[in-house]
């Protein structure tokens, strides 16, 4: 190796080291066919090491704008999903599903108070309708159909957290400047498929506790899967399977790594984890205590997961 | 920074690269001295500059890699059009054209003592 090619290779340094890994070869190569036959003591000059070191500027912030996007697009295909439940569970408070319900319609029939409550929980459409905008390649459309939905949603408590934080990262990340990228269409169905089956799994679970709410030791192992049935319980759930199929696919295949997955459920894990610590309460007795101990249990394993593909994901930079 | 691809169209330099690949594939190096040329030594590009835009051409699907090569103990990868690349340029060549015409007949009119 000459002198100039080392001194080439130490301003490649400035890259990220899976750019690196990618392109230094060729970069040199480039470099020293540009710089024909110098002598032993020529140096890269400042336009070029400026021109990389803009490279890796833009590379190390492209890897931020990949993973806001993708928080967005993971958060919203969440939301989408959520919304087939409540949309069904909608359709069978109201009567329209061959299945009981067991609620009433919020408000007096044919009532302003009905009709509001109706277009809010039937607005759960436009979250299906901005995931699949998004995944379609029309961000601009997701961007007006989910802030109409958040507008809809009124979020008001902690548990609406991430949702808010999924619409501010679709709002920064799908810029004018931001590059286009192209879903498989299978995307599109994938909330619909997950919704079905949290329905089911779901409205099972509420039918098992309502069998057993006149059984004296009710609720007995109920305390410790009722914080997993919450929104943000769910999303706890399907948050720590996506962490730790992450950190198997990272450790197994390692040209699967990338910065964007880990750094994209490392942020959701904060909107999560805050929103289910707001679901602490004095306990006053044993169920509340569980309830308690299994909710900090949750917001302490996703803040670790979240540390932990950070690192990851810093790593992959 | 600007993508080579945006709601204005393509970026100069990305127009210029993919201009250099219409008729050839070719390597890092070879599109900087293809673009030089062909700009008349106006465009002048840096190796990282080019592949910031390669990266975003491809990311776009408008290139892809073509070949790998060793030239003189060196990797050479090869770069090449894709068929989103053609219509690309061949939408943006019609672009600027278009200007260029619109330009070029007012200029005319201007001469002949039109409007100013």
């Amino acid at each position: 190796m000459t002198a100039l090619e080392s001194r080439y290779r130490r301003v490649l340094r400035l890259l990220p080291a899976s750019y690196r890994a990618e392109r230094e070869e060729e970069m040199v190569s480039a470099f020293l066919d540009g710089a024909g036959p110098a002598g032993d003591d020529a140096r890269p000059r400042w336009p070029e090491i400026a021109s990389v070191a803009a490279l890796a500027v833009r590379l190390r912030l492209g890897a931020w704008g990949g993973a806001v996007r993708l928080t967005a697009l993971i958060g919203l295909a969440f939301q989408a999903a959520m919304s087939c439940v409540y949309l069904a569970q909608t359709l069978g408070v109201h009567g329209l599903l061959p299945y009981p319900a067991g609620e009433l319609p919020i408000g007096e029939p044919a009532s302003a108070e009905r009709l509001w409550h109706l277009v809010r929980e039937l607005s759960s459409v436009l979250w299906i309708a901005a995931y699949v905008a998004l995944v379609r390649g029309r961000p601009r459309v997701a961007k007006a159909t989910a802030l109409l939905g958040l507008i809809l949603y009124v979020p008001a408590s902690p548990e609406s957290l991430p949702l808010v934080v999924t619409v501010a990262a679709l709002l920064a990340g799908f810029h004018r400047d931001a590059p286009t990228h192209h879903h498989p269409r299978w995307l599109t169905a994938l909330p619909l498929l997950a919704g079905a089956a949290l329905f089911l799994v779901v409205t099972l679970a509420t039918w098992a506790m309502t069998a057993s709410i006149r059984s004296p030791q009710f609720p007995g192992s109920w305390a410790w899967a009722w914080p997993w049935l919450s929104p943000s319980g769910l999303s706890s759930l399907a948050l720590l399977v996506a962490c730790t199929g992450y950190v198997v696919t990272y450790l197994s295949t390692p040209r699967r790594r990338s910065p964007s997955v880990p750094l994209a459920l490392a942020i959701l894990t904060v909107p999560v984890a805050v929103a289910r610590l707001s679901y602490l309460s004095p306990a006053a007795d044993q169920v509340t205590a569980t309830l308690n101990a299994v909710t900090v249990a949750q917001a302490v394993v996703l803040l670790l997961s979240g540390v932990l593909l950070a690192r990851l994901g810093a790593a992959a930079r | 920074m600007l993508g080579p691809m945006n709601s204005r169209g393509l970026t100069e330099q990305a127009f210029l690269v993919l201009t250099t690949l219409a008729d050839a594939s070719r390597h890092g190096y070879g599109i900087v001295q293809e673009v030089e040329r062909l700009s008349e030594g106006r465009v002048q590009l840096k190796i990282g500059t080019l592949y910031g835009v390669l990266d975003r051409l491809a990311a776009d699907e408008l290139v892809s890699l073509d070949r790998e090569e060793a030239h003189q103990g060196r990797l050479r990868r090869y770069y090449r059009l894709t068929d989103q690349g053609v219509q690309a340029l061949e939408a943006e060549a019609a672009r600027l054209a278009a200007h260029a015409r619109y330009a070029t007949e007012r200029l005319r009119a201007r001469h002949a003592g039109g409007p100013a």
